[in-house]
């Protein structure tokens, strides 16, 4: 489904983590870096495949996912001090690659949109290898049915 | 944004900027993270806007903000390292201007993005059109290349 990015709320999202927006995540204009942005979309990604099963899969198989493309759309600034929410959910399982579909919020506005593809890299060769089996059910259960 | 990026080189931009790789760039992967890009992004941007390009002498109103960033990841980079950062202008609009950069390491392109910066007043905090001059300026670091994708 299509949804205008005024109306998502965290809870659209399969996977939710807070970071604490720190004073150097700041910038002369006052507000927070766009930097900062792509660190705080980053640890929801990583806490989406830290938090389940598909890290333990990936370590053993010597496997690591690299993002390919990272897409932002700055919606709103971001100020300090305060906690932003970091909603992270799957849009598309392909055969060596994801895509994840990102927001960040503070209290409740949202103030980023993110599309992030994430290649499955073979820690060997240093080449994109096919997701395991074994993680494709894992993957289906953090999807987001969403279109921003 | 494949195929059509063969042969563009850093001479290709109209604003070359260059930086260095820390080692506090890296992540357990053992290369460059991709937040350290987004980084080596806006140096060039910055000097794109200030020293290299001076397009702010023209525009003292306001700030340019970003509202639209993607990167695409082409190639790793690793330690140590320099990396040169090519930007130009892709197109010019009213109130925002669309912005084409890549990442050079080692005379291989390493990462390429297309932004959007709106020109944003100082006291209205609102986006507002860019100074005539402005304009004239931005037309003369446009990109003559034309990436598809």
């Amino acid at each position: 489904m299509t949804r205008a990015w005024e109306k998502l709320i965290l809870t659209d999202f399969p996977h939710h983590t807070t970071e604490n927006i720190r004073f150097c995540d700041t910038d002369a204009v006052g507000h927070v870096n766009n930097v900062s942005f792509g660190a705080y979309l980053e640890t929801g990604r990583v806490g989406l495949i830290y938090d389940h099963k598909i890290r333990v899969n990936f370590e053993e198989n010597g496997l690591q996912l690299v993002l390919a493309q990272l897409n932002q759309g700055f919606v709103n600034e971001l100020n300090w001090p305060g906690n932003v929410d970091i909603a992270t959910g799957i849009s598309r399982i392909g055969n060596s690659s994801i895509t994840m579909l990102q927001a960040l919020f503070k209290d409740g506005t949202c103030a980023c949109t993110a599309e992030a593809v994430l290649v499955l890299m073979d820690l060997k060769t240093r080449k994109s290898t096919p997701l395991p089996e074994a993680v494709i059910p894992m993957l289906d259960q953090l999807r987001v049915d969403l279109e921003i | 944004m494949t195929a059509s990026w063969e042969g563009i080189t850093l001479d290709d931009f109209p604003c070359q900027t260059h930086d260095l790789i820390r080692y506090s760039d890296l992540d357990p992967v053992g290369h460059v993270n991709n937040t350290a890009y987004a980084n080596y992004f806006e140096a060039g941007r910055l000097d794109f806007l200030y020293d290299g390009g001076k397009v702010k002498e023209h525009a003292t109103n306001g700030f340019f903000v970003l509202v639209q960033f993607n990167i695409n990841f082409r190639k790793e980079m690793s330690f140590p390292g320099r990396v040169d950062v090519g930007t130009g202008v892709q197109r010019v609009g009213r109130t925002s201007i669309g912005v084409i950069s890549a990442i050079y390491n080692e005379g291989i392109c390493r990462a390429i993005s297309d932004s959007i910066l709106v020109y944003m007043g100082k006291d209205s905090r609102k986006s507002e059109p860019l100074p005539q001059e402005a304009l004239d300026h931005l037309e003369t670091l446009k990109v003559t290349f034309q990436p598809k994708g």
